[in-house]
Parts: C-alpha cells; sequence; structure tokens
C-alpha cells in the first residue's frame, strides 16, 4: 500500500473515531508538517502550538478531506501553513519583526533528489523563473513575508517586488500547463 | 466583483503562497465560501505548492504534543454518533470508496435512531460467558435509498454478532442476500453469514480471528448471492448496500 493510501486509510479511520488510526496518522505526518509549521515560525513552542491545533482540526474535519483537495499530506499541509500564517501575523503585530538574517533562500536545486519525478512539477517550474521572481515567492511562501516585508527584505520598491510575484505566478501557471 | 480566470488565478495563488494578507485575504475567503470555481482555484494551487512544502527536512515535535492533542480530542464532547449527525456525506480520495460511499447518509442518520432500539433488543438477549474479543461494540445499520431501516447489525465485545430485519428484506426466490466483513487494508471480504429475512433474527459466534478484524474494517457490505449464499467464499453476486460500522 503507497503512504498516500494508507494515510487516507488512517484518515477514513480517524473520521469514525478512531483514536489509534488517529495516532498513526500523527506519527506518519507529523515531522513533515511540523518543520513547515517550524520554518515559518521559527520557534518550537508556537510551531508546536501550531501543531497541536492543526491535529484537532483535522480530527474534527476529517470529512472536509476529498480527491479535489489532493493527497490527504498535501490537505494537511495547507491546514497547517494557514494556521501556522495566522499566528505569524499575530507574532508581528505583537513584537517588533526580527529580521532574521539565518534562514537563508532555500536550495532548490539541491532538494531534487527527495522527490520522485511525478512531484516535482511545480519545483521545476520554480527553477525555472528568473532569480527576483523565485526569491520573492520563496521568501513569501518559506517565510510568511509580506509585499511590503519582500520589499525590505530586497531592498526593492513595493511596486517592483509585487511585480515580481505576480510575474512568478503567471509563469509558473503557464509551465505547469504545459 | 467576477474575477478573470487570470486574476483568479493570481489571486488563489498568493492567497496559497501567505502573501495575500489582511482585508484582501478575508475577503478572498469569503468568496472562497461562495464560489465553487474560487475554491478549484485554490486547491490546485494549494497541490502544487504542498510539494514546495515538502523540500523543507522533517523535524521531530517534542512527544509532548501528542499528548496535549491526545487529551483535547479526548475530552471534546463529540461522539461518534454526533459526527455521523453532523457530517452526513463522508467523501475519501480512494476509488474504494467512491463506490462504499453513497448508501452511507441514509444508513448513519437513521442509525442514530436505530441505535436506541437495538440496545434495548441487547440488553433482552441472554448473556453469554463474558469472553472479551474486541475493545469496543459496533453497530452498523442498513437502509434503502428511501431511508427505510433494512438490517441492524451488531457486534458486542464477546464476538457476538447479530442482525435484526427492520423492513422488507425478503430476498428473490433463487436468492439470499449474504453480509461482508471489508477487513482495513481493502482486503478481501469475509463472510459474515447470510441475512434473515424479513422480521427475522440472527446471532452467531464471529471466531476469534474474524472478531478481531471488525476493529479498524472498513465497513460491512451485502451481496446479492445464489439461494445458500457465495459458493466461492467471496462476494459473486452484485454489492447491494453498504454500511460503516461505528464504535460505541
Amino acid at each position: 500500500m503507497s503512504e498516500s493510501t494508507e494515510l487516507v486509510q488512517l484518515l477514513r479511520e480517524s473520521f469514525r473515531g478512531n483514536q489509534d488510526a488517529f495516532e498513526q496518522l500523527y506519527k506518519k505526518s507529523s515531522p513533515r508538517l511540523f518543520a513547515i509549521a517550524l520554518r515559518l515560525l521559527k520557534d518550537r513552542t508556537q510551531a508546536e502550538e501550531v501543531l497541536q491545533e492543526a491535529f484537532v482540526q483535522i480530527w474534527h474535519n476529517a470529512s472536509e478531506y476529498h480527491s479535489e483537495r489532493g493527497d490527504v499530506l498535501a490537505w494537511m499541509t495547507t491546514i497547517v501553513r494557514y494556521r501556522a500564517l495566522d499566528h505569524l501575523r499575530l507574532k508581528k503585530r505583537e513584537a517588533v519583526i526580527n529580521e532574521d538574517t539565518d534562514w537563508e533562500l532555500y536550495d532548490i536545486e539541491s532538494s531534487y533528489g527527495r522527490q520522485s519525478t511525478q512531484e516535482i512539477a511545480l519545483v521545476g517550474c520554480m527553477s525555472e523563473l528568473n532569480m527576483d521572481q523565485r526569491n520573492s515567492i520563496s521568501l513569501a511562501f518559506f517565510e510568511g513575508l509580506t509585499h511590503e516585508e519582500l520589499a525590505g527584505r530586497l531592498s526593492k520598491p513595493l511596486g517592483t517586488v509585487k511585480a515580481w510575484v505576480r510575474r512568478g505566478i503567471q509563469s509558473l501557471k503557464k509551465c505547469l500547463e504545459r | 466583483m467576477k474575477l478573470t480566470n487570470e486574476q483568479l488565478d493570481r489571486i488563489a495563488a498568493e492567497y496559497v503562497i501567505g502573501s495575500l494578507k489582511g482585508q484582501g485575504r478575508r475577503r478572498f475567503e469569503t468568496m472562497m465560501m461562495e464560489s465553487y470555481r474560487v475554491r478549484m482555484a485554490v486547491w490546485s494551487w494549494e497541490q502544487q505548492f504542498a510539494q514546495l512544502a515538502m523540500m523543507i527536512p522533517d523535524q521531530a515535535p517534542a512527544d509532548a504534543v501528542w499528548q496535549r492533542i491526545k487529551a483535547q480530542i479526548a475530552a471534546s464532547p463529540e461522539s461518534v454518533e454526533t459526527r455521523t449527525q453532523s457530517d452526513d456525506k463522508p467523501r475519501f480520495a480512494d476509488r474504494f470508496m467512491d463506490w462504499i460511499r453513497q448508501p452511507w447518509s441514509m444508513a448513519l442518520t437513521a442509525s442514530v435512531l436505530l441505535l436506541v432500539g437495538m440496545l434495548y433488543w441487547q440488553s433482552n438477549y441472554p448473556t453469554q460467558a463474558p469472553q472479551q474479543y474486541i475493545a469496543q461494540q459496533y453497530v452498523a445499520t442498513f437502509a434503502s435509498e428511501s431511508a427505510e431501516a433494512l438490517w441492524l447489525v451488531n457486534i458486542s465485545e464477546d464476538g457476538q454478532l447479530r442482525v435484526t430485519s427492520q423492513g422488507d428484506t425478503l430476498a428473490p426466490e433463487s436468492n439470499s442476500y449474504e453480509l461482508w466483513l471489508l477487513p482495513a487494508d481493502a482486503a478481501a471480504p469475509r463472510s459474515l453469514g447470510l441475512l434473515p429475512a424479513t422480521g427475522g433474527r440472527m446471532q452467531v459466534q464471529l471466531d476469534k480471528a474474524l472478531a478481531s478484524a471488525v476493529a479498524g474494517a472498513a465497513g460491512l457490505a451485502i451481496s446479492l448471492e445464489p439461494k445458500g449464499g457465495s459458493p466461492t467464499g467471496a462476494p459473486t453476486g452484485p454489492v447491494l448496500y453498504q454500511a460503516p460500522l461505528l464504535r460505541l
């Protein structure tokens, strides 16, 4: 049984109230999901809070999953990401933004080995973008930066950064439709 | 405001990436609620960008996180029964569920009402030597397309399978209705016996292996078989009904 079939099975059991299945689902997916939350929040305690909230949400809303949402892990990923983005907004409102330069841009090329060929559509398309577009989209995605923060980080006018993101998305769309 | 496809695609992507913020984000979320087209655009980008998220190396959370989640879901008042009431159409990806899911909603709804009667009936049964095979009781209800209850199934902790006919369940003359357990992992269905006709009851003791397959099973199914049951040990006729097993 493939991993994604197994996750569907576990999610289905969880929907029926099977807590053992839900624990298995957690064990199989939490290192991946925690990494995603941690990358956005850069704070273990907060990332763990997000993970907890996300899994409670998954438990209660298992029935909202369906095939149009992609595989189960992709669906859970988006739940964690949106939660983490919400926390990030809150955190930024509460504290002075600490510009953290330790988090370099993610090196897309070096990560190819982790994906099977059918999964790399978007990743492959990202590498076809020009550097400015790719950097803007990566920073927004991995660091949760707003357009304004992107402009600050990249030392470019807001309009320029917005155009990079917009054109980057258009290019991704074209590339994915090829 | 009606967005062009190109606008929709861009805003959906920015929503997924996270760069759409504040008021714009809230407004877009409202549009998602109102429009299938908008949701589809978001789902499509979510699947693409989930791949990008997969590139981040795994990080194990502290063990305490699961303990907290467990405590939170155990403490929530939501039970199996309320789940079935609030979600009448569980939708899951794999094709196995595509054929199993259709008659669920009504069967699930009916089960809540029938549960009471089931427990009452069971309490009137003579109790067996209490040997526990499975951790919980399971129930399932089969209902017709018009939501008329047909059979009610109960599997108790000691591995007793009890079925009552609730409606018109007389099989065509040359046929029998056979009940199947659909094990986890989409393994081959296992026969649980022939179903009682209108007004009838049946009770059988499941052997230990079969009883232990009940926990975690994908559900139950009923097929139309030649009189006396499937000659092969696997369903040979059409699958007429399916029902999930609900844990009590």
